[in-house]
């Protein structure tokens, strides 16, 4: 069992260095350690379901391990800056003032396809519109728009709008949530009023919404 | 920090439980040996409480195995229960066999036991 203990421990550092050394293109949302950590646990978990000649220990003493290394690593890498570099990398500009670091997109092995798509995702299509984009340490682009491209915001404009919660589902299916009424302000009576003047039972509306000014939505079942 | 005291804490449990189940595979080893010299030198003395010898031997490697299959599942066990079956025909026959096939249940659980140290070899 000390084997298996102790093999855990070499893959998991083993599977760490080679996810890092494949890069961040090979990452989805996950860290690379959340992403070994999901390979291994799947693939271990499996061992001792399929193979009935394996003690179902051989299979919990490695799942334990990995957990537990991933634990401390994540809290040695809170401690420590550095140690969080090596495990996780750090974030890398890859865009900056509109012009593409051809450098950095080199040594990620972007290709102009993947900046353009992970743009494109955030709605620019146009990359001179791009003031920083950074490759975040998942491989995600996370870009900043220039202030001249920006959309108008409200303030922009010069007008005062207060601050208001958006709408809220206060009938599923057939369904009062009372709790999601009371934090919009309002009741089952004032919910009936609505229904009638709508012409519609409660067991009719399929979803209902409705903000903190009263503004309500309401789709009826149309099956 | 409850996360890192708990994962302390399993940590601990794991490396317990794996130099524990070396010790218990070990005091298991330790005790079917002694039920195996014991069988040698009832055999050897052609004393008749050699096939006692063999009935408490057989007992003991089926707890024996029993407590082993937790920690190692291994066809070496196998050759073993198929070594201990053998016994007590071999002894009926009043075969040479007897004796090797003794040696050789030391051994294999020698093996078993030795499969279970981390060695060097053992881990890469």
């Amino acid at each position: 069992m000390l084997i298996v203990l102790f093999r855990a421990v070499i893959l998991y550092i083993v599977i760490i260095f080679c996810i890092r050394l494949m890069g961040k293109k090979q990452l989805g949302e996950l860290q690379p350690s959340e992403l070994v950590v999901t390979i291994m646990l799947s693939n271990i978990a499996t061992l001792p379901i399929e193979d009935i000649n394996l003690p179902v220990l051989m299979g919990l003493v490695p799942i334990f391990t990995i957990v537990c290394i991933d634990v401390f690593f994540s809290y040695l890498s809170l401690c420590s800056r550095g140690f969080r570099r090596v495990l996780c990398g750090s974030p890398k500009i890859i865009i900056s003032g509109g012009v593409l670091d051809q450098r950095v997109m080199k040594k990620l092995r972007f290709t102009v396809d993947d900046i353009f798509e992970a743009l494109r995702g955030q709605g620019i299509f146009d990359i001179s519109q791009v003031q920083l984009a950074v490759v975040e340490t998942t491989g995600q682009i996370s870009a900043y728009v220039k202030p001249a491209e920006q959309p108008a915001t409200v303030k922009d404009i010069g007008r005062n709008k207060p601050a208001a919660d958006p709408p809220m589902l206060i009938v599923n299916d057939g369904e009062p949530l009372e709790h999601a009424m009371q934090s919009v302000g309002a009741d089952s009576e004032w919910l009936e009023g609505v229904l009638k003047k709508e012409g519609c039972t409660l067991a009719q509306v399929f979803i209902m919404t409705c903000g903190a000014d009263k503004n309500y939505t309401l789709i009826r079942k149309e099956i | 920090m409850k996360r890192i005291i708990l994962c302390c804490g399993i940590f601990a449990a794991l490396i317990a439980l794996s130099c524990g189940s070396l010790y218990m595979l070990k005091r298991c080893n330790s005790g079917l040996y002694e039920r195996i010299d014991d069988c040698m030198a009832q055999y050897e003395a052609g004393s008749d409480g050699v096939y006692e010898s063999v009935e408490r031997l057989q007992e003991y490697w089926g707890e024996y195995y029993v407590k082993v299959s937790f920690l190692t599942r291994s066809s070496t066990l196998d050759d073993i229960s198929y070594s201990v079956a053998k016994l007590e025909p071999l002894l009926d026959e009043e075969s040479e066999e007897f004796v090797s096939e003794l040696r050789s249940i030391r051994f294999w659980a020698f093996l078993v036991y030795e499969s279970q140290i981390p060695h060097f070899r053992s881990v890469f």
